[in-house]
């Protein structure tokens, strides 16, 4: 139940795109069709809930008892995009050059996103116990996805429309991703506590 | 069902035309800080803190990419980003203990943005007349600073109704107090950058010409 909770929590009350305002100029710019934003999202989802699934032993097994902390950032980031493009160069291992290609430029833009380091940073200080950090990571990815894809889909209805000249590019996105600050900010306190 | 190569290009070019610009450069850079940047000392700390982080990984990339292979650069090129933050975190931490803590994981966030943000100023974006890597990033790094600021700055105004340090009146209670929220930093982001697009015509290069409607 704690793990089901802190999952919920994570993706809608504390959305980690929307809420807490982490990893935003990668959406922002990637999230531009939704059929990319779904394959995005769903990569930002698995690096998010690896790089907080193997911070919370990271932190606490060995970090915490050497009084190590200050080191964290460097450990979380390192470890992350280890993971990250290990996991994208064995599954491209027998694809075509092209495809492997795209695959380490989608890699290099999920190591750098921001959300990788959030999540077992707000783990670090939560000072959760490991199912609830289990729960925190897959459910901030979760978040992160369903942040993306809804972002791409309001994108892309906005580019059917009539936008003043001035407002056109950049300006329009921010205030759409306000507005969903604001849709998500109303949802908040919704889920939480939904399974204790 | 693999990409249409036309797609694939239409999809480069609005790429191309969202990050080759001087708008991208102070979005992108004061993004990550706008959490935290609830008054003007929060607001200014985080955004020196992204300027310095900007300008070394500026410095530091290239001597990066003199001793890793495609494989392990941007690892290393992490690491040492954080390094970097790391460093100005206790930076802040000595000036200000009490803004080091309402920063929180905030600080670290900034080494990712560094990093981005080197990568744009070397590969798609040169201003004029500099035209060069570093000058790109000392723009970015100014540009983030400022918008940082302001945005502290009027945060602090709107939801408090602070003003370096003086309380003009009580409006915490009132609607214009979604300002002080992550949703009124974004509108302000915003503003900025309408302003910062109006002076693209005139200062940077000029705008791809205007379709009609729509984002483009």
């Amino acid at each position: 139940m704690e793990f089901l909770n802190a999952l919920f929590t994570a993706a809608f009350d504390n959305n980690i795109v929307f809420v807490q305002m982490v990893g935003m100029v990668s959406v922002i710019v990637l999230a531009l069709r939704p059929q990319d934003s779904v394959r995005f999202g769903l990569a930002l989802w698995a690096a998010s809930a690896v790089s907080g699934i193997v911070g919370w032993p990271i932190y606490y097994l060995l970090l915490q008892p050497w009084g190590l902390d200050y080191l964290a950032p460097m450990a979380y980031l390192l470890v992350s995009a280890t993971c990250v493009f290990l996991v994208g160069a064995v599954a491209t291992a027998r694809k075509p050059l092209e495809e492997r290609r795209g695959a380490m430029a989608m890699c290099t833009i999920v190591a750098l996103n921001a959300c990788t380091l959030a999540v077992p940073l707000s783990n670090a200080a939560a000072g959760c116990e490991f199912p609830v950090g289990v729960g925190t990571a897959v459910g901030a990815g979760l978040g992160a996805f369903i942040a993306v894809v809804l972002f791409a889909g309001v994108r892309n209805r906005i580019n059917e429309s009539q936008v003043p000249a001035v407002l056109r590019g950049l300006p329009i996105s921010l205030v759409t991703a306000s507005i969903m600050c604001l849709a998500f900010f109303g949802v908040s306190g919704a889920l939480s506590g939904l399974f204790v | 069902m693999a990409l249409n190569s036309y797609i694939a290009a239409e999809r480069q070019k609005r790429l191309e035309a969202l990050l080759g610009t001087p708008t991208f450069l102070v979005v992108a850079g004061a993004l990550p800080g706008l959490a935290v940047a609830n008054n003007l000392e929060q607001g200014f700390a985080i955004g020196a803190v992204t300027a310095v982080a900007i300008v070394a990984m500026a410095l530091l990339v290239p001597v990066i990419n003199g001793f890793t292979n495609w494989i392990t650069r941007i690892p290393v090129a992490l690491v040492v980003s954080a390094a970097v933050v790391g460093v100005c975190q206790v930076a802040v931490y000595v000036a200000d203990p009490a803004i080091s803590e309402a920063l929180g994981m905030y600080l670290p966030l900034v080494a990712t943005n560094a990093l981005v943000m080197t990568f744009v100023a070397k590969s798609t974006f040169a201003v004029s007349p500099a035209k060069s890597t570093l000058a790109t990033a000392v723009f970015a790094a100014v540009c983030a600073l400022a918008a940082l600021t302001f945005v502290g700055l009027a945060n602090g105004i709107l939801s408090a109704g602070e003003i370096f340090g003086l309380t003009a009146y009580e409006i915490a209670e009132t609607p214009i107090a979604v300002f002080g929220k992550p949703a009124g930093s974004l509108l302000l982001l915003a503003l900025v950058a309408v302003f910062t697009q109006s002076l693209e015509g005139g200062l940077f290069k000029a705008p791809e010409a205007a379709s009609d409607g729509g984002e483009e």
